[in-house]
């Protein structure tokens, strides 16, 4: 067979046709056997990271994980029973078992964890607090609540939620008492087999064969002084050095780049909205005893400057008064400040332009502002 | 384009059937396009709309800014063309050239021959000649060029910017007119060079929102937000910081790397050296290894839409 040898266009045709089919169903096939992040099988390594951190050990190698599933298979294995515990995105992650008891100090049976996940939304706090109500048969009897302003941009694009969505859809039953339709964005099949042929996914699963720094390989560590993506038995998280240690200089010039357009999940923030099942969530929570603490996590100091000065983002201080008057009406508790000069906080306590280090949560946690 | 270059294409039996050869060349070219959109035109947009939105820019990222945009401005431009003409062939409809490898222009004229060719030649028909084109005095027709270009800048859109990167334009070209009567020549690797960095100095006007933009990127670019070189470098030009050059996160407010420097100079290249794909489409021929290519790069451009952006001409 002659790689040069000229054919008739119709063959031509059906030959591109055949090999365009075969070209994407392998790609399938690849990403649906390798599925490094768990998509469609349940990942065994994810299990083993769960029941690690349930046992008391500090788990290492987290690289790309879905962190729904993640928090599901934790409350699903976890036979202590947790009464507080934090829900919020990757900017309330480094809330600690100790920052809580410092502020509770009077309590001595405090069984704390952190289940905030990345870029979470209104419906991801729904959803695993409808897994402690369904998995486990209550609700933690006390909840801190991570706000970032996205949570109130319906165009935040946010839609990670979905790998837990029937948790959520079950807790929204029975916080209206009656099955409400969830917000319009693809389906769970349609979205979880469209990874089948999506370019992020299979390279992430190229390199997750090719690279070993690409790949999820947990292990358990004795110490948090390890240059490794972990996670500690609160389910809190501790960045690799790279990031832990960065220095001020690389942190103020990414606060800077932080704000340039698209600001993560900020754009076409035009109107508070989810408002309603917001507070409908939160009085569900009251309903049931739980205390309900709201936690405004900070910007680092030149972003938030800029982000307000800028007129399409300065609705995060809509945001923050909305959340204020409400706690204030409503008689909730409220931690923190979008704002970093409310708590003094300076660059030196956050990671890049919205991710505040542990050095923030001593002022943040024990400081009144 | 004409009405009369498509009206008599519609209207001929000949056209009416399915013609496996224009299928053939139209799936080549369509898959070109759509690769170059995917891969290269959007790859580079992260890079020019990071610097375009950035705060302030050192000389090395206000030339990689500049230069991201005017190769993603050429791959999504002629790869929707690409696409566009592809398509119609799949009708058996044959649209005019609009692009011929046009940063490899030696001068300014022959850039306007080989960018988008159909509004050239619609500006010249509809504008110039009617003004006078060449057939009154050499100032008048200076006048012409110029007139003919603001409208041109005009054309792509109502904001200053616009106009400034067309009135660019149209004064390049009344120079280079200057320059040929003189009867200077010059080498052609020169002629090059000022051709391409004119055009790339006028795209910054036309991708930048507001003025204050422009000369953010300008400023950059000559260098008066100083130099900032690869932190790799310290230890051999380590004195150069008696110069005023620092050494550090040389592409960080435009979120690159080293990869960033490779894939501009990578596509330069590539822009410079290799035939367009309305060349490579007169050489096509139906065989395993085009099956193969093709395949390839339609079925990776295919997996690659899943994370896109829409065709930056497209208001255009």
């Amino acid at each position: 067979m002659s790689y040069f040898k000229v054919i008739t266009y119709t063959n031509w045709l059906k030959g591109f046709g055949i090999f365009v089919c075969f070209f994407l169903i392998i790609v399938s096939f690849l990403n649906y056997f390798i599925d490094s992040v768990g998509i469609f099988h349940m990942n065994k390594s994810l299990v083993f990271a769960a029941q690690a951190l349930i046992r008391g050990q500090i788990v290492a190698g987290f690289r790309n994980i879905d962190e729904r599933q993640f928090q599901q298979l934790i409350i699903e294995n976890d036979k202590r029973k947790i009464n507080t515990i934090v829900l919020g995105s990757s900017r309330s992650l480094e809330i600690r078992e100790r920052s809580i008891k410092n502020i509770f100090k009077s309590e001595n049976d405090i069984n704390f964890f952190n289940h905030s996940v990345s870029g979470a939304s209104i419906e991801d706090y729904i959803a695993i607090v409808g897994l402690y109500k369904k998995v486990r048969g209550y609700i933690p009897k006390r909840i801190i609540i991570g706000l970032d302003p996205w949570v109130f941009n319906k165009n935040s694009g946010q839609n990670r939620w979905k790998s837990i969505e029937k948790f959520y859809n079950m807790l929204i039953e029975e916080i209206y008492d009656k099955k409400l339709e969830s917000p319009k964005t693809l389906s769970l099949h349609k979205t979880k087999y469209a990874q089948l042929i999506n370019w992020d996914y299979t390279i992430a699963n190229i390199e997750s064969l090719f690279v070993p720094s690409k790949r999820n390989r947990f292990h358990i560590v004795n110490s948090i002084d390890i240059d490794e993506s972990l996670r500690a038995p609160d389910g809190s998280n501790y960045y690799p050095y790279k990031i832990r240690y960065k220095s001020d200089d690389i942190v103020q010039r990414e606060a800077k780049n932080y704000t340039n357009p698209p600001v993560y999940s900020l754009e076409n923030f035009f109107e508070l909205t989810n408002i309603k099942i917001f507070e409908d969530f939160i009085q569900f929570l009251k309903k049931h005893n739980v205390e309900v603490i709201l936690f405004l996590p900070p910007y680092h100091p030149l972003s938030y400057e800029i982000l307000i000065n800028k007129n399409e983002y300065k609705i995060i201080e809509e945001v923050e008064k909305y959340l204020k008057n409400y706690a204030a009406n409503h008689n909730i508790k409220l931690l923190g400040s979008y704002n970093p000069k409310t708590y003094n906080l300076q660059s030196i306590h956050f990671y890049d332009g919205m991710h505040w280090r542990d050095t923030a949560a001593k002022i943040l946690f024990e400081a009144k502002p | 384009m004409y009405c009369t270059e498509i009206i008599p294409q519609l209207q001929k039996n000949e056209n009416k059937v399915i013609n496996s050869k224009h299928i053939a060349i139209g799936i080549y070219l369509f898959s070109i396009g759509l690769f170059k959109k995917v891969f290269i035109s959007d790859y580079l947009a992260q890079w020019a709309d990071n610097g375009f939105s950035a705060n302030e820019l050192t000389f090395i990222e206000a030339w990689l800014t500049s230069l991201s945009y005017t190769f993603q401005l050429y791959f999504d431009f002629s790869g929707y063309t690409d696409m566009a003409i592809g398509s119609a062939l799949f009708f058996n409809i044959k649209l005019p050239l609009n692009f011929n490898s046009p940063y490899k222009s030696i001068n300014i004229q022959e850039f306007w021959r080989r960018w988008h060719i159909t509004l050239g030649r619609f500006l010249r028909d509809h504008i110039y000649i009617p003004l006078g084109g060449n057939r009154l005095s050499k100032s008048r027709t200076m006048i012409n060029v110029l007139i003919t270009f603001l409208i041109c800048g005009l054309w792509h859109g109502a904001g200053w910017t616009f106009i400034v990167w067309g009135l660019l334009h149209g004064f390049g070209m009344v120079i280079f007119r200057l320059w040929k009567t003189f009867n200077i020549n010059i080498p052609k690797a020169l002629a090059w060079f000022i051709t391409f960095n004119f055009i790339n100095i006028a795209w910054v006007f036309f991708r930048a929102t507001d003025f204050k933009e422009a000369i953010k990127v300008l400023k950059g670019m000559f260098g008066m937000n100083g130099i900032v070189l690869p932190m790799a470098f310290i230890n051999k030009l380590g004195f150069l910081e008696n110069y005023n050059i620092k050494f550090g996160g040389f592409l960080a407010n435009i979120q690159g790397n080293l990869m960033t420097v490779i894939f501009v100079l990578s596509i330069l290249f590539v822009s410079l050296w290799f035939r367009n794909s309305n060349e490579m489409a007169k050489t096509f021929k139906p065989n395993i290894l085009n099956i193969i290519f093709i395949g390839c790069i339609f079925a990776l451009a295919f997996l690659r839409l899943s994370s896109t952006s829409e065709f930056l001409y497209f208001k255009f």
